[in-house]
């Protein structure tokens, strides 16, 4: 006899039991287990007010008539026809949801930019703030590694760092011989410009990029910018996230 | 349908089958009410049933040339409307929970008979002729709901629908052994949900204590 390992009726034995589906032997084998077992009588007696309630849940009134029209048979094909259901519509709405996101998400691409450009121009501000410093006293050996050191690390983490941001790490790392490679006829050889600035350019006094006093100016507005952009675009991430 | 003998059903299937749109609305009216239960079962919303069961019918018109003259075509419709079932599923990327799962057949309680009062308060009462209150039958609809697939149509189309184990096999073109079990199955779980869910059932269905 089919009985499953504790030595019970297999549900389906007993469901296959309601419907009359089990050959007469296997009734008659049933049926002696049954007179015998509490839980197998109570199971079967749960599987059969199961399919009761099944079988007394009412017809639900047709809500209209469902014969064809031409029309509806010229219509594309039926899968993509079904008109919006609720679950649907739910679905639309998350998605909605979703596209606005995804556009946001490429609105969001210009503030960011604008923050790693800030950034950059904050690094070049203080660069050269930094490269104003060693002329400005006699360059001591621990600013001059400490600028060392962030000039460097300047190019490594832009990509799209101007030219002599690129150039100055090189200039700068080979100390005092970098004037041999500079045009530059400066005193202050380590801080020395990039070969492609010219040197014939017309520069306001206080600005003049070839004078430490000039850098210390430049650097300042250069950092006074980044700063502002830096604002600007975090209100405007911020902005755009809030929408 | 009861002024229809077969005859008259299989005359009209063979004028559907020659592009007869007339003839095919009349096994339309014949056959909507039983479509429209059996969708609305297995989705369990009104709107979305109304628009599958239309779905349903224009696929059988455009797909009744495959209809076999002899068979069940009450199977074979009822499997069109399992598949535009389950395109519905799959196109709303809601399968029904799986959240019973862990509850196999073996991991029932299986003692005492826990649904004995929620039928029938008495066995001389045909519980089929009365009316299930709406908060039954939710629950039922429910319970529903939360079997796999499979399992659901084989209980709806056995125990809702009343088709027999062969009608069930062909309209889901499985083996008898299948439908057995699914319906085994299916039917289990579904008592082990209104069991769980006991407290939900009104008064009259609560059970004793045991």
């Amino acid at each position: 006899m089919a009985q499953n390992q504790n030595g019970h009726l297999p549900i389906e034995q007993l469901s296959a039991l309601l419907d009359k589906q089990l050959s007469a032997q296997e009734v008659a084998q049933a049926e002696a287990h049954l007179r015998d077992c509490q839980q197998c009588q109570g199971m079967l007696n749960d599987l059969s007010q199961t399919v009761a309630l099944l079988h007394a849940l009412p017809q639900p009134v047709v809500p209209r008539s469902f014969v064809l029209s031409p029309e509806m048979l010229r219509a594309t094909t039926p899968s993509q026809e079904p008109a919006k259901p609720v679950t649907i519509q739910l679905e639309e709405r998350r998605q909605s949801r979703r596209t606005p996101k995804g556009s946001l998400a490429r609105r969001s691409v210009l503030p960011r930019t604008m923050q790693v450009m800030c950034t950059l121009v904050a690094l070049l501000g203080f660069i050269f703030l930094l490269s104003a410093i060693p002329s400005i006293p006699r360059a001591s050996s621990t600013t001059s590694s400490a600028s060392n050191g962030s000039t460097t690390a300047a190019p490594a983490t832009s990509t799209m760092a101007p030219n002599h941001v690129g150039v100055k790490p090189a200039t700068q790392s080979e100390g005092t011989r970098s004037v041999k490679n500079s045009t530059a006829t400066h005193q202050s050889s380590s801080t020395s410009s990039p070969a492609t600035a010219p040197a014939t350019m017309q520069w306001p006094g206080f600005l003049d990029p070839f004078t430490p006093g000039g850098r210390v100016i430049d650097g300042l507005i250069l950092l006074v910018l980044a700063l502002l952009g830096l604002v600007i675009a975090s209100r405007w991430r911020r902005g755009v996230r809030a929408i | 349908m009861a002024n229809f003998t077969r005859d008259d059903e299989e005359q009209l299937i063979a004028r559907s089958q020659h592009g007869d749109i007339n003839a095919f609305n009349q096994l339309v009216l014949l056959y909507q009410q039983i479509t429209y239960n059996f969708v609305l079962r297995m989705v369990g919303d009104q709107d979305v049933a109304a628009d599958l069961t239309q779905d349903t019918f224009i696929a059988a018109f455009r797909g009744i040339s495959s209809f076999h003259q002899g068979s069940s075509f009450r199977a074979w419709l009822l499997r069109i409307a399992s598949n535009v079932v389950y395109d519905y599923w799959r196109r709303v990327q809601r399968r029904p929970a799986e959240s019973l799962d862990q509850l196999t057949d073996e991991e029932e309680p299986r003692g005492g008979s826990l649904l004995s009062t929620l039928a029938a308060t008495g066995p001389e009462e045909n519980p089929e002729e009365r009316l299930l209150n709406q908060e039954l039958q939710e629950l039922i609809q429910r319970g529903l709901q939360e079997l796999p697939p499979d399992q659901r149509i084989a209980v709806v189309l056995c125990d809702v629908e009343g088709l027999s184990y062969e009608e069930i096999a062909e309209g889901t073109q499985s083996a008898m052994g299948t439908v057995r079990s699914r319906i085994a199955r299916g039917r289990a779980r579904l008592r082990a949900y209104l069991a769980q869910h006991r407290e939900l059932l009104p008064r009259q269905y609560r059970l004793s204590n045991e």
